[in-house]
């Protein structure tokens, strides 16, 4: 396999869309974090994805909970909704655009990664993403309407990373850091975010909304358009798998070496499109 | 089936559970309504004695027809010293008002207001530990005189620590133990108690949320 440092260009050029993906995520971050986070401040005068846009809270049952109470977290968190109905409807349809090109969250992490050394960044891509994924998406869904306690809220990187960039501007945002569980969710947005190879891997492992994403991802994937791998083109020379972010991409173990992606964890960001020298990856529906 | 991903899955479910039933009494997230009447907690704060910080995010909403000023106050624990920071975007460009917090009094509370504050407590250097305490409901229906020889949950007078008049602070019902209170600045009256608790030895495992 080719070292991810070695340079191929794919001879057909990207869309705007991919071509400018660093440049949507930066003004994601504007739009969406401290210390501007001017789509909170002018939509709903929140500061951050707590309250209105909170996208999580709403779908944890808690024991005890009447369904009106359920429903009043629904309403409560109307925006957050929204906002994850619209994700899922356009992943169904588009694929996961939300999570590579729009998520601030994501996004920070991401870039933020870009600016690390390689030789310091954490592999994960031997740990396989979906069963960790499901594994917490259950305990996340299940614990609290067993009454055992709540991942939400605790370790949430959607109220994590708006802070860490608020923290420098505001002494209620360094305060969230000032206890055991804001600790861990630090240490979590390094290890799992700025340090990990591709930046991606707290979002591959432990963000609900990614899960949830995508299993819609997978199901609508015959019917949506997606990245998909033209298999005659492919000579499988390997170059696609390692700048993978969220390491959705395989070589078959047959005779004839081919890439498979994996659409329980890709999300379109093109960088495989990017640099398969054959032009083998393309962004369609199936044929 | 392949065994790999299905040992993952069990792995990252049962690290998961964990995670998610096992709470840092380091803080707390409370939860109140501000009510002209007297507000209510819905999430007490829950923590652990003798740590060197805690913090406790506070949110509440206004029910109508409550507006006005509001000072807050930790009472209860003259050992800590305690600063209050009101989550506000660090630019402010938002075209909504947001109650402004100077010296512990929040300016200009309106009905529906959501609130969400910071309170970061540390004990103060050479101040007795905080201990154990009973549970809220028992500390409440305390005299002074039963807490306040051990330590400082139950006790002392909140003019001390805060500023402000004991008096003021008398003008409803006190609970006896330590609380984050809330007055209207006009009337004096409470508009919301939030009792503090400091669990036991395999006592009280409070509220998760």
């Amino acid at each position: 396999m080719a070292s991810s440092t070695e340079h191929h260009i794919n001879p057909k050029p990207q869309g705007f869309i991919q071509r400018h993906r660093t440049a949507i995520l930066l003004v994601g971050l504007l739009l969406f974090l401290p210390p501007l986070a001017i789509i909170f401040q002018v939509s709903s005068g929140d500061n951050d994805f707590c309250g209105t846009w909170c996208p999580r809270m709403f779908f944890t049952w808690r024991q005890g909970m009447s369904s009106s109470a359920f429903l009043f977290g629904f309403l409560r968190s109307f925006i957050g909704v929204l906002l994850v109905v619209g994700i899922l409807l356009s992943t169904f349809f588009l694929g996961r655009w939300w999570c590579s090109h729009l998520c601030p969250v994501g996004g920070a992490t991401e870039l933020g990664s870009r600016l690390v050394p390689q030789r310091l960044k954490i592999g994960y891509a031997s740990i396989p993403a979906p069963p960790v994924r499901y594994g917490y998406l259950a305990a996340y869904l299940i614990a609290p309407a067993i009454g055992i306690g709540s991942l939400c809220c605790n370790y949430c990187n959607f109220a994590a990373v708006p802070r860490f960039f608020g923290a420098m501007f505001t002494p209620a945002d360094m305060a969230y850091f000032f206890r055991s569980a804001g600790l861990i969710n630090l240490a979590l947005l390094f290890l799992l975010g700025f340090l990990a190879r591709g930046g991606r891997a707290y979002c591959n492992f432990l963000c609900p909304i990614g899960a949830l994403d995508s299993l819609v991802n997978r199901f609508g994937s015959k019917r949506g358009k997606r990245f998909r791998v033209t298999s005659h083109r492919c000579t499988g020379c390997g170059h696609c798998a390692p700048v993978c972010p969220t390491w959705a991409i395989s070589m078959s173990e047959e005779e004839n070496t081919k890439a498979q992606i994996d659409h329980f964890s890709c999300m379109p960001c093109g960088q495989c499109e990017q640099i398969c020298p054959e032009g083998a990856i393309h962004y369609g529906k199936a044929s | 089936m392949k065994a790999k991903p299905v040992l993952y899955f069990i792995a990252a479910a049962a690290i998961a559970f964990f995670a998610a039933s096992y709470r840092f009494y380091d803080s707390a997230h409370t939860i109140g309504l501000i009510k002209a009447s007297g507000g209510e907690a819905r999430h007490p704060i829950v923590l652990d004695p003798g740590l060197d910080r805690y913090t406790v995010i506070a949110t509440a909403s206004v029910i109508p027809p409550y507006r006005g000023d509001i000072r807050i106050a930790v009472e209860g624990l003259p050992g800590m010293d305690w600063q209050l920071h009101n989550s506000v975007p660090a630019i402010d460009l938002s075209p909504w008002r947001h109650p402004e917090l100077r010296d512990n009094i929040l300016y200009d509370v309106q009905p529906k207001d959501r609130l969400a504050l910071w309170l970061v407590m540390q004990p103060t250097a050479g101040a007795p530990a905080v201990t154990a305490a009973p549970t809220a409901a028992v500390t409440a229906a305390a005299s002074p005189s039963t807490a306040a020889g051990d330590c400082c949950v139950a006790a002392s007078p909140p003019a001390e620590h805060t500023g402000h008049s004991r008096t003021e602070s008398a003008t409803k019902a006190t609970p006896a133990g330590p609380l984050l209170a809330f007055y209207d600045l006009r009337s004096g009256n409470r508009v919301l108690t939030i009792p503090i608790t400091f669990r036991g030895k395999g006592g009280d495992h409070g509220v998760v949320h």
